[in-house]
């Protein structure tokens, strides 16, 4: 069976996975970032939700208080490290701690606006994925770092180890250039926050149904075109994604360290 | 429980960590074959699991043998009715070989055992599972697969590497291959785990802070630590996850 489990087989239990520990989650109100929200409160943590949409973060956050979980929403725009800043301060005064962290604030140029020059949509696109990623954890790990335990999941992409397919992109595509980043940042970080009880590892997911790819899921011809780049067949749904990055998150994971695990259905094995 | 009515069959399950994935599993719900050269070792862990109320049955193993890996997955299919899961964990290094063995005698029986074993064993399984279009495989790599060993400890023809390269590509051409057929196989990448395979190595205590060294987060794993990798790449949790090699390995290939 290669579907995903649906978010609603997660049964809450007393003793889940991430019992007692907190989670800030950048991107936090829609698509990767919110699957994981839910799925790792459902394991028993308190949820930071940090999102440049306020609203659509306060309504995950009632969502997960509705299901009998903790949960906070605050603004975040990750490319400003005074709100990088609060976001960690905020997190930590209101649960006591930040154990884990999942940057999954990102885009893609596809998102961004159409008014912008060539090198305003670079710029843009760098300091969300990467710098953003950066400023996040550089704060994170200041609280990580006194409590001498932390885990930091960044939600890289194939993107980061491969360029797109010839008919997607003209060389000058930012995203793969930010996330290439990404992965060798989360391997710096890891390597140098690996004595202090700081883990620092990535997912690479393949297409995933996100807003994000909404465009790309829109065009039939396309659609079908990059599916069939999946050996198993179709994208990823967020829940999948989310999966990994509760495995990483977890002290399941404690000698998984500068780790990008690929998630792809087989895309870059080819 | 992550593998509740699961049949898993586990190489190597005597020790190490295929014991730890087969402890793991058990407990987790999973119906265990633990399979092992060594059947008496292989009896001691199920018996283990089936005093802590899980179901295991002990199966003896040369995985360099065609038939016996086609008998193995015949005689798990007819105590549980189906195989969901294989872990390839059976493995050996040049370090175990007789000390009489030139080096093509310890090349070809590491290689054989890693690789070849390794292919048999999936070969044998994936005939079961393409029927019913389901299965996951977990093939036990090494970051020894993924880079040659540190300069000191080997000459440049310890076979151990060159089995593990293979493992870890069979991996990727496997799972691309069956994708469609949905069988999921997947590859750990262990760093240096303290096991009987590592043990001589382990046991000097200059070699080991070495070992330790080399290893960001200054030490080494345990096989526990790496059945939790296998946990989630044997369970449906990684339903997108395919022909991928996860490093468990404290940040060993990231500098």
């Amino acid at each position: 069976m290669t579907a995903a489990i649906p978010l609603s087989e997660e049964k809450k239990t007393i003793n889940g996975r991430l019992q007692g520990k907190v989670a800030l989650i950048t991107g936090g109100a829609l698509g990767i970032g919110a699957a994981c929200g839910e799925l790792f409160a459902a394991q028993g943590a308190s949820i930071a939700i940090a999102d440049i949409n306020l609203d659509a973060a306060k309504a995950l956050a009632s969502k997960i208080e509705a299901a009998g979980s903790q949960a906070i929403a605050m603004p975040l725009d990750v490319t400003r490290d005074i709100q990088c800043g609060n976001a960690a301060d905020e997190t930590r005064r209101k649960f006591g701690s930040i154990d884990i962290l999942v940057n999954s604030a990102g885009v893609s140029a596809r998102n961004i606006g159409n008014d912008m020059t060539f090198e305003q949509r670079w710029d843009r696109v760098i300091d969300v994925n990467l710098k953003g990623s950066v400023l996040m954890a550089r704060h994170a790990v200041r609280h990580m770092q006194q409590q001498k335990n932390g885990s930091i999941v960044n939600i890289a992409s194939i993107r980061g180890l491969i360029g797109y397919p010839d008919f997607m992109t003209d060389g000058f595509h930012p995203y793969p250039h930010s996330k290439g980043g990404v992965v060798n940042m989360t391997r710096d970080m890891a390597v140098g926050l690996a004595r202090s009880g700081i883990r620092v590892n990535a997912v690479c997911p393949g297409f995933t149904h996100t807003d994000m790819t909404n465009a790309v899921s829109n065009d039939p011809e396309l659609y079908k075109r990059i599916v069939g780049l999946h050996p198993i067949g179709r994208f990823a749904q967020p829940i999948e994604i989310a999966r990994a990055a509760l495995f990483l998150a977890s002290d399941e994971a404690s000698f998984v360290t500068g780790a990008c695990l690929v998630i792809d259905g087989g895309f870059t094995a080819q | 429980m992550r593998l509740q009515n699961k049949t898993a069959l586990i190489t190597g399950a005597a020790s190490g960590i295929g014991e730890a994935c087969a402890e793991l599993f058990a407990k987790e719900g999973a119906q265990v074959v633990a399979a092992d050269l060594d059947l008496p070792a292989a009896e001691t862990v199920a018996e283990r699991i089936r005093g802590n109320g899980g179901d295991a049955l002990a199966a003896s193993i040369d995985i360099t043998k065609r038939q016996e890996c086609i008998a193995l997955v015949e005689q798990s299919i007819a105590r549980y009715g189906k195989l969901d899961i294989l872990v390839n964990s059976a493995g050996v290094t040049p370090r175990k070989a007789p000390p009489e063995w030139d080096l093509e005698q310890r090349w070809d029986w590491v290689v054989e055992v890693n690789l070849k074993g390794s292919m048999l064993m999936s070969h044998a399984a994936v005939q079961a599972m393409k029927p019913v279009r389901h299965g996951s495989i977990v093939n036990l790599a090494s970051i020894i697969g993924l880079v040659g060993y540190a300069e000191g400890i080997s000459d440049g023809f310890n076979p151990y590497p060159h089995s593990k390269g293979g493992v870890v590509q069979m991996t990727r051409d496997m799972g691309v291959a069956l994708a469609k057929s949905g069988i999921r196989v997947n590859a750990l990448c262990p760093g240096f785990t303290y096991t009987n395979l590592t043990k001589s190595l382990t046991d000097d205590a200059d070699m080991r802070m070495k070992l330790e060294s080399l290893h960001p987060m200054g030490r080494l794993g345990e096989p526990i630590e790496i059945a939790f990798a296998a946990l989630y790449l044997a369970s449906d949790e990684s339903s997108f996850v395919t022909a991928s090699c996860l490093a468990v390995d404290g940040g060993y290939t990231a500098q």
